[in-house]
């Protein structure tokens, strides 16, 4: 197994609670669905229920629906993360972590003519390393696509162009701690641990929160861990009767 | 029109920076605080991308008009959400207006898609039940566009022409108000177009046709709509009328760049507050040949460049 490493920066980002997906308040980094969205994005996985998945099959894309999957995730992203058993850290390498107001006039309700003030609250200079645990011949593709992407990159919403750059490819994980962990409870500042569910179409649930992802900061420092990288998805459990 | 070169890849990323200044002019206020968006630290005054891209439809349609690039200009833009007169439109309302200009009969749920313009540039989200999809935009800002350098922003009081009424009476007094004046910004936007998206968002326009002009094609109706929308069809409004298109220039790099926010150009600034046009032109002389050598924006890899009359960049000549 190899590690991709790779800075993801730029100028705002909008990490959202996926069980709040209306909300306006970024959380501080992404989890690993959103980077897992972001590496299928780079790759061409493209959303069932966009542009770029070409000809809809209406009838499948009805049954997710009927499930309970409003926007479902690309099947080959799905299958990708399987195949190659994503595994990620993250960490925030910026200053100290703060967000901005950001004010637009926007339409959310498109049966009404007039326009809806929003505000929302977004991370400034958003500035994180990422490293991906993957089999050596997928970290070199996958480090290829993420310098020659085959849709746009953002960072949690399209009006946050993502920038990827120091992208390379290692056979050890880089030094330092300071990385997201684990935490069934947190305090303050955390993103929802969100991963793809991998058997959605037999469950109609297509994220799962299981807990958070803490990002240390520089005025709130990590733990040392062993191994920081996690399973990036995750398998919806029949609860036994 | 500024003609766009052919490009020598189909994949990758694609970038544009258009300068542009306002004079005394209020660009993009906060709808919230109706004051201008600055960064307090720097005094640079910055819009969203949601301003620039509002005007460039506008420009979009001019130019459509002006070259007769499709049969029906006034539905060259989906999103208008106002006819002339004023009256608000929804969705539904608009992409009847596109069906009904276009002639279509059998309606397909892409039609807004393949008959305006801005959509396969801008993206969108059709949200309509038991036909949802969305569009990614393949052009954006990569940053937020923002003078390069500090401004000088006055507070002005204003008084309006006419005293209000109050349950029902006319107040004696007419009613006033402070507001943000900008007396002088250049601004930089700093576009990036994938260009394996614009092919998969415009390759079914019915009204452009991809194997003609390709991406080439649509980085013309880009590039050309915001000039425009900042030269000859400015928007007439008080607050954005003074607001001119100063230089643009289009590039494909070809390999490593820096990603450099032309916001930061700020830190190479030896004066820091500019207030008029030839202070930032000298600026620009100065510090924009590094910063466009750093994205890869060398002579060989350009596919558009203009300068307006009263803006001779020699690193653009």
């Amino acid at each position: 197994m190899s590690y991709l490493c790779f800075e993801l920066t730029g100028d705002l980002a909008m990490w959202r609670n996926p069980y709040e997906s209306m909300g306006s308040f970024s959380c501080p980094g992404p989890s690993p669905a959103n980077l897992a969205g972001l590496l299928g994005a780079a790759l061409g996985f493209a959303s069932p229920r966009s542009q770029g998945a070409g000809t809809q099959d209406e009838k499948a894309l009805k049954a997710l629906t009927e499930k309970g999957l409003p926007w479902p995730v690309s099947a080959e992203l799905l299958q990708w993360q399987v195949d190659n058993d994503y595994h990620v850290a993250c960490r925030w390498i910026g200053g100290s972590l703060r967000r901005i107001m950001w004010n637009v006039n926007g339409c959310k309700e498109i049966g009404k003519g007039e326009n809806l003030r929003m505000q929302q609250q977004v991370i400034a200079a958003p500035d994180y390393e990422v490293v991906v645990r993957l089999p050596a011949a997928v970290a070199r593709t996958t480090a290829d696509a993420l310098a020659r992407p085959a849709f746009p990159l953002f960072l949690g919403a399209s009006f946050c162009r993502a920038i990827v750059r120091r992208i390379a490819v290692r056979e050890t994980l880089p030094d330092g701690g300071n990385w997201a962990q684990v935490k069934k409870t947190a305090w303050g500042e955390a993103t929802p641990l969100s991963r793809h569910v991998v058997n959605a179409e037999a469950t109609g649930e297509r994220i799962r929160s299981d807990g958070y992802w803490v990002y240390p900061t520089p005025s709130w420092p990590g733990e040392l861990q062993a191994d920081p990288l996690i399973c990036g998805y995750c398998r919806w459990e029949q609860p036994v009767s | 029109m500024i003609k766009v070169n052919p490009l020598s890849a189909s994949s990758g990323n694609v970038y544009v920076l258009f300068g542009f200044e306002a004079i005394q002019a209020r660009p993009n206020l906060d709808p919230y605080t109706s004051t201008l968006r600055t960064n307090d630290e720097t005094m640079q005054v910055f819009t969203s991308d949601v301003h620039l891209k509002h005007h460039v439809r506008r420009g979009i349609k001019a130019f459509a008009a002006a070259e007769s690039l499709i049969p029906h200009p006034e539905t060259a833009v989906f999103y208008e959400k106002e006819d002339d007169a004023g009256n608000a439109r929804d969705f539904t309302l608009r992409l009847k207006q596109v069906r009904d200009a276009a002639g279509i009969k059998d309606s397909d749920p892409k039609d807004a898609l393949h008959y305006c313009l801005d959509l396969p540039l801008f993206g969108y989200v059709h949200a309509i039940k038991s036909e949802n999809f969305n569009v990614t935009n393949a052009a954006n800002t990569l940053f937020r566009p923002s003078t390069f350098h500090a401004c000088e922003i006055y507070s002005l009081g204003r008084n309006n022409a006419f005293p209000t009424l109050k349950d029902g009476a006319v107040q004696e007094s007419a009613g006033s108000a402070t507001v943000d004046s900008l007396e002088y910004g250049f601004f930089l936007a700093l576009w990036e177009i994938n260009l394996n998206m614009l092919r998969v968002n415009a390759e079914h326009h019915q009204l452009i046709d991809w194997q003609k002009v390709g991406a080439a094609g649509w980085l013309e109706i880009l590039i050309n709509g915001m000039w425009k929308a900042y030269t000859s069809d400015r928007y007439p409004s008080f607050t954005q009328r003074s607001q001119f298109a100063q230089f643009v220039v289009g590039w494909q790099p070809t390999g490593d760049v820096s990603y450099a926010n032309p916001a930061e150009l700020f830190d190479k600034l030896e004066q820091k507050k500019l207030t008029a046009h030839h202070e930032a032109l000298t600026a620009l002389n100065t510090v924009l040949p590094d910063f466009l050598r750093g994205w890869g924006c060398t002579p060989a890899q350009r596919f558009a460049v203009q300068t307006a009359a009263n803006c001779p960049l020699t690193c653009l000549g």
